[in-house]
């Protein structure tokens, strides 16, 4: 058995510790992983839109567990309370926990006030993976922006969240572009908060 | 001058899953190269019932006066047959993917190569979840690690 | 000195998923009532008090009569842990609830986003679909001259009980299985229960 006599095995996992952090995990194994979960998802579809929104619900629970644990681990048990703050988190601290790296930009969006996209030139689950034609515009991002919707849901800014393809000049591949639109209350809160 | 002719990749049962052009002479339609790959797929079964010591892994290298055929088998995905030839019954037979390339007489690190492209497939057709196995490859990030790694072996080659 | 305290983890929608009375007063019946009252008032508070902060724990914010309400909010906003007490320890309290925010995050009680509105705690309705339930709890109750180590009677997955959401598991039960475990264990009462 793998691992036997390195890690210490926990019966329970309330036993184990929560700090320890920053384990890596092999790549290959996540995304052959991730490629069940697509393929399974893929069975129990009709349409790509049914797809789309299983792959950001898996993603939400993720999310949901990954704010409660890196607010206790890396914020010394601080909650985000502000709207930038919370986006920062997003694109710093999760990024960097879940992909190894911050995220390649944080933008507010030219046109919507309640807008902000956060752009990856190569999306982690995306490296492996190749779109068939007939399948347009999905992209498996769609999990990483359900991580994005379930840590601003779970820290109380509830938003739509989208993947996209955006393709850059001069490159062959499109970058990814996980679209945040918030929730009007949430603006609302914002201004009261000053 | 292209150094490398063609490349092909074919499935455990014979059938041509991928194939790709790279020299401007010695085109081949789709229904030559398919007849090509299920040729090569039964003499490389044939080459390992010729080996007098059991466990022949087949062809690896053909050597003619106009092309050298590399070829490379994959270490997993294999499957046994029961048949009978030259009278003789046998039972067990090693049938992987195989990838060869078709090159110039001469060429050399066609192995790394191949084993190069192995790694591609194994990383951008394996692992994409839209592709089912056994099936042509349709996967556009194949494709293009695939040119990358073909024109890398050029320059390397043109550097010698 | 007899003291009364009573713990709840309150979730998203304001559906309470964990209810604990501790202490060592003699139970009122009308109590557990008085308490849920006393608790649930206070919910409205925490909501405008939360946003106001970014610190969890949010001390005292509410009393009735001489029973206090401290409130500690995770990094979930929704997620409210409530501890009524009549006894002064703040740092005790502090403590506690740390404890059981850690207990929380590795246990994370997790809602789909179908389901928000769904009165069925999630986790104990996933469990279920294994045709297992195992609730584990931990409580240990870390105030020195506070309120000390009760005889907590556990009140876990009452409402999916009360809401018919368990079949097969009758309430008295469930509720003999605490007590036997309650009585074998000392200070730190861990219950499990398989069904």
């Amino acid at each position: 058995m793998i691992g036997v006599g390195k890690i210490k095995q926990y019966s329970n996992v309330l036993d184990k510790p929560l700090s320890k952090g920053k384990q890596e995990v092999s790549l290959s194994a996540f995304a052959f992983l991730f490629s069940e979960l697509v393929q399974y998802n893929q069975t129990q579809v009709d349409n790509i839109a049914e797809l789309e929104r299983r792959l950001e619900d898996a993603g939400y629970a993720v999310g949901a567990r990954v704010l409660e644990l890196l607010c206790h681990r890396d914020k010394g048990n601080r909650r985000e309370t502000r709207l930038l703050g919370i986006l920062s988190f997003v694109h710093s601290t999760v990024w960097k926990v879940l992909f190894g790296k911050v995220a390649d930009s944080l933008e507010k969006g030219t046109e919507h006030e309640d807008e902000y996209m956060i752009s990856e030139k190569e999306l982690l689950v995306n490296r492996f993976i190749s779109i068939p034609k007939d399948m347009g515009t999905f992209n498996c991002g769609a999990f990483v922006a359900g991580i994005v919707r379930g840590v601003l849901d779970g820290a109380g800014f509830p938003a739509v969240v989208t993947a996209h393809f955006v393709p850059v000049e001069g490159q062959q591949r499109p970058r990814t572009t996980i679209l945040i639109k918030f929730a009007e209350e949430v603006l609302r809160r914002e201004a009261r908060l000053g | 001058m292209a150094a490398i002719y063609s490349l092909y990749i074919i499935n455990k049962s014979g059938g041509l899953i991928f194939y790709k052009d790279y020299g401007s002479s010695g085109r081949m339609d789709t229904n030559d190269s398919l007849r090509v790959a299920s040729l090569w797929h039964s003499m490389h079964a044939i080459s390992q019932q010729l080996s007098p010591i059991s466990g022949c892994f087949g062809i690896e290298l053909l050597q003619a006066d106009t092309f050298d055929l590399h070829c490379f088998q994959s270490l997993t995905g294999y499957i046994s047959l029961l048949f009978f030839f030259l009278s003789k019954k046998v039972t067990r037979m090693i049938q992987g993917t195989k990838f060869f390339v078709v090159c110039e007489p001469g060429t050399q690190h066609m192995e790394g190569l191949l084993k190069h492209i192995y790694e591609l497939y194994t990383d951008y057709v394996l692992k994409n979840p839209f592709y089912e196995m056994e099936m042509p490859i349709r996967c556009e990030l194949f494709d293009i690690n695939l040119t990358q790694a073909i024109q890398k072996d050029r320059v390397a080659l043109l550097a010698r | 000195m007899a003291t009364t305290a009573c713990f709840v983890i309150v979730s998203r929608n304001d559906i309470p998923i964990y209810e604990a009375e501790v202490g060592s007063a003699a139970k009122r019946e009308d109590a557990a009532q008085l308490h849920q009252f006393i608790l649930h008032a206070a919910l409205d508070i925490v909501q405008d008090l939360a946003w106001t902060t970014s610190a969890m724990y949010l001390k005292a914010i509410d009393r009735f009569n001489d029973l206090v309400v401290s409130v500690y909010v995770t990094a979930d906003i929704h997620t409210r842990l409530m501890l009524l007490h009549d006894s002064r320890n703040d740092d005790g309290i502090k403590s506690f609830f740390q404890e059981v925010h850690e207990l929380y995050i590795k246990d994370c009680p997790y809602e789909t986003p179908g389901e928000v509105d769904s009165p069925v705690v999630s986790w104990v309705n996933a469990l279920r679909s294994l045709n297992k339930l195992t609730i584990v709890v931990q409580v240990r109750v870390v105030c020195s001259g506070g309120f000390g180590h009760g005889n907590g009677r556990v009140l876990v997955a009452r409402n999916s009980i009360d809401r018919g959401n368990l079949p097969g598991v009758s309430r008295s039960k469930l509720s003999a299985y605490f007590d036997g475990c309650d009585r074998g264990t000392m200070g730190i009462p861990t219950i499990r229960a398989h069904f």
